[in-house]
């Protein structure tokens, strides 16, 4: 398991965090460190605690203990908005866009560029990901697919440092996979950091360098794909009684 | 000493009457998770049955309840079904601006209907001497009724079959259509109570206060101050919510005069939303 | 390239490139006659107390009046979603505030109307720190509540405001110069409502009403956002109460805080289509004009047909006329209107 021994080092350490509910333990003493320029994923069955570490560290709700730490800066007490701000952003697993205003609008009310480059920032965004015929679409009427990319997109808009992808590839057709996947290497060539669960276990194996498994809400194992996917422990924690 | 407690019991009194309408108000948010901002013009519906009853028929407003009430039950299950029951899954705004178009309406309604014009419903007066305590009558028998009311209610909630179908839908409406319980009627029937409930405590509050159709908006204001003490969706924290309004609006009463008393209760709305929004018994959503 | 391989009907074997130019057309003629409308309605009533009676005068003035109380209440609660019912707060801030102005404080008249503006974007900024934190109903009720304890504390502060009796100004005959200035108010806050809704800070505050726990994940700074909307709104809406005072020359608790004003302003902002730029002023000029017909046959409807007017909108047209003329194609989708 790789100890965070220089914190400032790594762009985003988390530190035996722990939360409940109510009785239950969702996340239970976590403790992990990423380095910049990285695709970690973060796997584990159902109910491992995934969804309540992304919210943790996203500043959606708040940790009964413990230490997120993001580029040095600690950031557990602070709130989503101003997260997000220091450029640690997050995508939803059931996308949470705008349904009212348009594929653009839904990017410009997120941008923080200047008021005159805003709405050539969102077209710009949109034009990544391939979304320019539907720029006038509102969000709501766009395939699953299409909110997909946008999800993706707007939580590209302000350059954040850190990405956590809330599974990007749920629902989603080879062709869409294989461009999310190569808009991720080519962005992570830029120096972002990325952080994804999914439960496409194959693709998040190909697709990341590292892969944390979290179960219970406990680490269970920390390392590159090939040891995990022979670790007894992990297949036991999958398929197990 | 005798004043401190007279000044109490009075607002315990008030109070009874309040619980009243504050428990069908909390029905409804919990089974339904919809303000009903149309619940004081409820009341007033029920102030002028009981009023029209009276000068019509000779009827005393106890007596009256008997027709009343399943008449405003009725009132209540068809709002349920032809208003209200569109808005239930709709986001909170909706549901808010929707009731407050049915309160206009009613009041609106009330007031062509019925003119402006103040009425009372003249049944009972003077006071009750316990040794050194006077009770005032009229406030004696509202809130014995009151609580005899809400105590059938909250049987109602506990022990029948419908009731806990009640209880279920207002827990998870998702779950309790998945056991079976058929959450439209359960809607309708705890929409229905709540209109009955309210229509009663309009009985009481015509031989207490005068009528007049705009009398439904100060009610309601308290009636969510209430809730707000006792916290959304509780039952038996209304009923203690109210009990503790009536107490502070009888103490502030006492102490100034009747408009800062109203403010009193408008302050401390304001303060509990902002300190404790969930209110002594309601659960802090996540 | 789109070709009609079935033997599909004659409109399909157009491609799809000319039909939807030419419902752009058809939007931008739309727009083109709906901003004429507007424009035409702008000058006329420029124009009224020019040619009009002074019935037409007074009658006008109360429209603008709602409309300038509408337009402001859209500020805040069409466009962030946070409903207030008691608008009414700040129109009666700002009519006592001249009033108390004027007659205690002896300002000439256009000085108290804008103490009217500060005294109520203060109390804005001062009630929506606390009161924005509120989620929904608590929001929409609390206000009522705001306003009720207002009304109450005017009422109740009789050396300075007059008490019940309510507060005489001196006596001026300025139907004409209070007009011109309540136009201007209105105007102005239909401005700020158009900058507001097509620069992006505008998109924000309707992120805030799809989804607000998004938009502050997405770094919007919401409590920010939600609480300048507020103060501005407070603004304009006090701006209307100090005209209203110095025109009327006579103010009281009960009608400056009455709940009628905020109806109408709920009322007509809903009925011409909440957050948009022109709703507001489409619904006070239909408004005004149905009730105004409606007076003198049945002065008792009023309240009852606001009712149901908006349960029609909420049940069936949420989106207002706006909407109507949008879904037609006859409007563009555009954040301008």
């Amino acid at each position: 398991m790789t100890k965070p021994d220089r914190p400032t080092d790594q762009i985003l350490s988390v530190n035996r965090l722990t939360r409940r509910f109510g009785g239950v333990i969702a996340v239970n003493g976590v403790s992990f460190a990423i380095d910049p320029g990285t695709v970690t994923g973060l796997i584990g069955p159902n109910g491992s605690g995934k969804s309540t570490l992304f919210r943790l560290i996203s500043g959606e709700i708040p940790a009964d203990s413990g230490e997120i730490h993001f580029r040095g800066t600690a950031i557990t007490q602070k709130s989503a908005s101003v997260i997000n701000r220091l450029g640690l952003s997050r995508t939803f697993q059931l996308s949470r866009l705008y349904p009212q205003m348009t594929a653009t609008e839904n990017l410009v009310a997120v941008t923080r560029a200047p008021e005159g480059e805003a709405f050539a920032r969102a077209r710009d965004s949109l034009d990544f990901v391939g979304l320019s015929p539907v720029a006038d679409e509102f969000a709501a009427n766009l395939s699953y697919g299409q909110q997909k990319l946008l999800e993706f997109a707007r939580v590209l808009v302000n350059d954040p440092d850190v990405i956590l992808l809330d599974e990007p590839f749920a629902g989603v057709n080879p062709v869409m996979e294989e461009r999310l996947c190569t808009h991720i290497h080519a962005l992570r060539e830029h120096g972002k950091t990325f952080l994804i669960t999914d439960h496409e276990i194959k693709l998040i194996m190909a697709l990341c360098s590292r892969l944390i498994v979290l179960d219970h809400g406990e680490l269970l194992a920390d390392g590159e794909p090939a040891v995990i996917r022979a670790d007894p422990r992990v297949i036991d924690a999958y398929f197990g009684t | 000493m005798v004043t401190l407690v007279q000044v109490v019991v009075s607002g315990l009194l008030l109070g009874g009457v309040y619980a009243l309408l504050a428990g069908g108000l909390t029905l409804i948010f919990g089974v339904m998770r919809v303000i009903n901002l149309a619940h004081g013009e409820f009341l007033m519906l029920g102030a002028y049955a009981s009023f029209f009853l009276f000068a019509r028929l000779g009827l005393n407003p106890i007596l009256s309840l008997f027709l009343s009430m399943p008449l405003m039950f009725g009132v209540g299950w068809i709002a349920q079904r032809v208003l209200i029951s569109r808005v239930v899954r709709a986001p909170l705004l909706t549901s808010l601006l929707l009731a407050y178009g049915v309160s206009l309406a009613l009041t609106g309604g009330a007031q062509a209907t019925f003119t402006n014009d103040f009425r009372s419903v003249p049944f009972l007066s003077g006071a009750l001497n316990i040794g050194e305590l006077a009770f005032s009558v009229p406030r004696l028998v509202a809130c014995v009724t009151a609580l005899v009311l809400t105590g059938a209610a909250q049987f109602f909630l506990s022990r029948t079959r419908w009731g806990k179908a009640l209880r279920a839908t207002a827990q998870s409406a998702d779950v309790a259509l998945a056991c079976g319980i058929d959450i439209d009627r359960a809607r309708m029937i705890a929409f229905g109570i709540a209109t009955a409930l309210a229509g009663a405590a309009g009985t009481l509050t015509s031989f207490l206060y005068t009528v007049y159709p705009e009398m439904g908006k100060t009610f309601m204001l308290k009636a969510f101050a209430v809730i707000v003490l006792g916290g959304m969706g509780s039952f038996p924290g209304a009923f203690l919510g109210a009990l503790v309004l009536g107490v502070i609006e009888s103490t502030a009463s006492y102490v100034t005069t009747t408009q800062i008393a109203e403010a009193v209760i408008y302050i401390t709305l304001l303060a509990m939303l902002l300190l404790r929004p969930q209110g002594f018994f309601g659960v802090k959503e996540a | 390239m789109p070709a009609s391989t079935s033997g599909a009907p004659s409109t399909d074997e157009l491609s799809d490139e000319p039909a939807a130019t030419s419902a752009r057309a058809t939007g931008r003629r739309g727009m083109r006659i709906y901003t004429g409308f507007i424009g035409a309605v702008a000058v006329a009533i420029a124009l009224v107390p020019v040619f009009g009676s002074n019935y037409t005068k007074t009658f006008v003035l109360q429209a603008l009046m709602s409309c300038a109380l509408a337009a402001s209440w859209n500020l805040i609660s069409g466009f962030t979603g946070y409903v207030s019912f008691g608008h009414s707060a700040f129109f009666g801030i700002g009519a006592y505030a001249t009033g108390i102005a004027i007659v205690r404080g002896g300002l000439p008249a256009p000085l108290a109307i804008i103490v009217a503006g500060i005294s109520s974007a203060t109390a804005g900024l001062l009630f929506g720190y606390p009161a924005l934190r509120l989620r929904g109903p608590y929001f929409a009720v609390g206000m009522l509540g705001v306003a009720e304890a207002i009304r109450v504390g005017v009422t109740v502060a009789e050396p300075l405001t007059g008490g019940g009796k309510g507060l005489v100004l001196v006596p001026e005959d300025v139907l004409t110069v209070s007009y011109y200035a309540m136009f201007a108010v209105a105007i102005a806050t239909v401005l700020v409502t158009y900058r507001v809704a097509t620069l992006p800070v505008g998109l924000r505050l309707l992120a805030i009403r799809e989804d607000e726990v998004a938009a502050e994940l997405n770094g919007i700074q919401t409590t920010r956002l939600k609480i300048g909307a507020f103060a501005i709104s407070a603004l304009f809406a006090g701006l209307a109460g100090g005209i209203y005072a110095w025109q009327m020359s006579y103010i009281d608790p009960g009608t400056v805080f009455a709940g009628s004003l905020t109806v109408r302003a709920i009322a007509m902002t809903m009925l011409g289509g909440q957050g948009t730029v022109f709703g507001p002023v489409i619904g006070s000029v239909v408004l005004s004009g149905i009730s105004e017909a409606l007076w003198a046959r049945f002065p008792f409807l009023h309240t009852a047909l606001s009712g149901v007017l908006i349960i029609a909108i909420v049940l069936f047209l949420p989106g207002g006329i706006t909407q109507i003329l949008q879904d037609r194609g006859w409007l563009p989708r555009s954040r301008r209107l």
